[in-house]
Parts: structure tokens; sequence; C-alpha cells
């Protein structure tokens, strides 16, 4: 069933293609985690200004499905705003912003779990509200994110798999062209799916390496 | 174990650090963005003297569909109808950038301006010509019908009402199968293959796809077989978007300059053997 010449033969070219797959992740997490911190944030914030549209944006991107997003960006907004976006930069944008809303919840959770008695004894002391966070709050409440950022990172090395359907070359789409090329879809399939297991055990032993070194012992 | 977070990095400085690299790659995203940006600034100029001002014509291409165009091993576009794209820049004096699409997404990157023309085996029809500007056929080509080695009921085209046939989306063997046939229940794919690896399993009785590429499939693949005759015989045309009249003009012109040199033989020799 495997063609083994095939298999030795195409792996080289898709785990370069694997590389694009790591990069653009790298990328979208940088970006959902920014965009996350941001809104998670806003989203407990008493003015109402920020929190509503935080809310909003984090009830959107969890609710509408990534590849429709990413349909949307690459196809649909361009000719109505006007700029042509590459699907690197779609494929990003779309990961990142989608992502956003996941992160942010995680942050959220970090930050409540943080114990209240903290912050009142940080205000009974004059620290201020940014004062706070900065000290007090944020250091603890991102060590205890830590494990679900690891699995957001897992989800969006799986998810960048969709920007193969506008056309970014990554590893899925490489393995496309490799069916389309050999008429074998077999071998091709097998070794992306190998491929995306090592790179998602790998990730996932060394960030466990990392939540091991950030945990309270 | 020290705690990095606590110890060396305050959660405001990670908050900053995060929001410059964020910025960064925004900014990095929107640089590429503007540089993408270089279609439909001047209409009136029109878009054929914009490509020969700017020195490229960009081709949208589905590189799923060998011999016409799919990926090498090399990583490279390649295909016959590459070969006659690089041909027609050529004649317009420009040099040609292919893109890759999802087959469904050709037509929209056409609307959109994504790309300049579509030069990928697209078949002329009356619907597509609603959305699209159709230059004059450069190959013929025909349908056919594709079951497995050991199928005894299907002999042809006719034998398909009552049946579940396999098609990609949006190609005319999905309109064939959708509207012209009656009592055919229709499965749509969106890769090439996927209708064939259904057919594999079993949970397709029969596949309807272009003639060319059910020729090299079965040949990689002997556990199918072409049944009845080629039907539904078609012509691909190079897509331009409605409005670009004067692309059009010049893409017929040099087609018909590629086939009277002798040019379109050589190409056709190349990619389909001695016809």
């Amino acid at each position: 069933m495997i063609d083994w010449i095939l298999f030795w033969d195409a792996a080289p070219y898709l785990v370069r293609g694997a590389l694009a797959t790591l990069y653009i992740t790298a990328l979208s997490t940088l970006l959902s985690m920014a965009l996350g911190l941001l809104l998670a944030v806003a989203r407990m914030s008493r003015r109402p200004w920020l929190r509503v549209p935080a809310i909003a944006y984090i009830d959107f991107m969890r609710g509408v499905p990534l590849l429709v997003l990413l349909l949307f960006i690459y196809f649909a907004l361009p000719p109505t705003i006007g700029i042509d976006l590459s699907p690197f930069a779609a494929g990003i944008i779309g990961l990142g912003t989608c992502g956003a809303a996941y992160t942010a919840e995680i942050f959220r959770g970090g930050i409540m779990s943080v114990p209240h008695g903290q912050i009142e004894a940080a205000q009974s002391l004059g620290m201020g509200y940014w004062k706070t966070m900065r000290i007090v709050v944020l250091p603890q409440a991102l060590r205890v994110s830590v494990p679900a950022l690891t699995n957001e990172w897992i989800t969006l090395l799986k998810d960048s798999s969709l920007v193969s359907v506008i056309g970014m070359e990554e590893l899925v789409r490489r393995g496309q062209f490799v069916i389309s090329r050999t008429f074998d879809a077999f071998t091709p399939l097998l070794l992306v799916a190998l491929i995306y297991l090592v790179l998602t055990y790998g990730s996932s032993f060394i960030l466990n390496r990392l939540e091991k070194r950030l945990s309270y012992d | 174990m020290k705690a990095v977070l606590g110890r060396t990095l305050s959660g405001r400085t990670a908050m900053l650090a995060l929001l410059v690299c964020a910025a960064a790659i925004l900014l990095a995203l929107g640089v590429a963005a503007c540089g993408g940006d270089e279609q439909g600034a001047e209409e009136p100029q029109g878009l054929l003297a914009e490509i020969q001002e700017r020195g490229y014509i960009t081709n949208g291409v589905n590189p799923e569909f060998a011999p016409f165009e799919f990926v090498d091993e090399s990583g490279d576009i390649v295909g016959f109808d590459i070969d006659l794209a690089n041909e027609l820049g050529k004649q317009l004096g420009v040099e040609v950038r292919t893109q890759d699409f999802a087959f469904d997404g050709l037509i929209p990157a056409l609307a959109g301006r994504k790309v300049d023309m579509v030069f990928s085996a697209l078949t002329i029809t009356p619907e597509r010509a609603k959305s699209v500007a159709f230059s004059d056929p450069y190959f013929e080509a025909t349908l056919c019908v594709v079951v497995a080695a050991d199928e005894t009921e299907i002999t042809g085209p006719d034998d398909l009402p009552g049946k579940k046939v396999g098609v990609q989306i949006g190609t005319t063997g999905d309109i064939v199968a959708t509207e012209q046939m009656e009592g055919v229940e229709v499965a749509r794919f969106q890769q090439l293959a996927a209708p064939f690896l259904e057919l594999q399993k079993g949970g397709v009785d029969a596949v309807i796809i272009d003639t060319p590429y059910a020729e090299l499939y079965i040949a990689k693949n002997p556990g199918f077989k072409i049944v009845g005759d080629k039907f539904n015989t078609e012509e691909y045309g190079v897509c331009v978007h409605l409005e670009d009249e004067d692309l059009l003009a010049a893409i017929n012109d040099g087609l018909a300059e590629i086939k009277a040199s002798g040019k379109y033989d050589e190409i056709l020799a190349k990619w389909f053997g001695s016809e």
C-alpha cells in the first residue's frame, strides 16, 4: 500500500512544507497572545466601552468557523476594503485574530484565578491598578495559564492546515500537490500525518518541559 | 525551580514585549499587503497597459490537474497550460507569475482581481461566461465515466441514472451530473483526486471527470476503467475579468499567433505525446 520510493522521495519536500507550517503557527501564536492579552484586560474592564466590544469580538470569533473566516479574509475582504492580501497575510490574520479570542479567555481564567485577597492587599499597600496587575496579578496569571496556552499552540499548529484552502503552500497543500502529481493518495497523506505527529509530539514534549520549569515546585 | 515569569519578566514587560511583537507582525503584514496592491489603481489606463508597464502578468491556476497544470518533483508548477501561458507572456512581452488556488477559488480570485487571468483548463460554459470573459478556445476535451475495473452494471453515461456519482465541485463534470442527468445522486469533492478515492472505497458508483486526467490516473491506478463513449465535448478557454476587453483581445491575438507559428503543436506533443 505504501509506495516507499515515493515516501522517501517526497519526504524532504513535505518536511520543508512543515517549516512553513511552523512559521505560520509561530506568527499566529504571537499575534493571538498579544491581541488575546489586550482583549482579556478589556473584557474584564469596568468600562462598558471596553468590555462590550471585547465580548462581542470573542463571541464572534468563537462562533464563526475558522475556515469561513479565512475564506472571507482572503476572498471577500480585499475587494471591499481595497487591500490585496497574500495567502500568507490572510492566513496569519485569520489564525491570529481567531486564536486571540481563545487566548483571551485563557488569560481571563488565569487572572481570575489569582485570589482576590492579594489584590485587596496590594491596594491597601497603596498600589494602583496597573502596578497591581504588573507585580501581583499578571505574573501569577500567566504562570497558571501556561498549560492552556501550550494547548493553544498545538491547536494552532493543526488549524494552520486550513490555510491550504486559500492557497498557502504549507504541509497539507504540498501533500495535495504530491497526490496530484503521482495519483497516489495514500503515501503522501500518510507522510503528512506522520509529520504532523512529529510536530505535535515534539511541541508537547518541549512545552511540558517549559511548564515544569514554571511550576511552583 | 525558579519561576521565570515571576522573577525576571514582570507582567507589564511581558505585555509590552508581546505588543511590540504583534505590532511588528501587523506592520510587516501591512507592508506585504500593500506590496500586493498594484492592481485596479488607475482604471482608465486599462489592465493590458498596466500589465505591460509593470512587466508581469499574474496567472491563477489550480495545479492539481495533470498534465495541464501540476506541481513537479522540484516543487515548480508545470504543465500544458503553463507552457502555453509562458508563450502568451512572450507574445505580450511580459513575465508570467503563477499563483496557486483551490479550483473553486479561481473565478472568485479573478473577480476579486487577485490575478489578471486564469489559464487553468477551464471549460467555456454560458454560466461561467456570466462571471468571467473567455478567450477563444485553446483545447478540446471530453468528459468520461470512470468505474471500478470489476463494474458490470454501468457501461456508459446512460446507465448513471439511479447511481451515485462523484465529481469535483464546480467542474463541468459536476454541472453535467447535476443539471443534465436525471435521477443521479451527486457527491461533490473539493480535491480532484477525492472522487477517485471515494470510488475506490465504494462510496460512489462512478466518477465523471475530464478524459485526459482519467487516462493518466488509471495508468497509475489500474483498479479502474473508463466505460462508454467520451461525451460532452467541451473547450477550454483563458479567463479574464469581464471588464478587461483590451487584455482579452491581446490574449486572443497571442493564442492565434501561438497556433499559427507551430508552437502550439510543439507544446501539445510535449505533454500529450503523439496524438
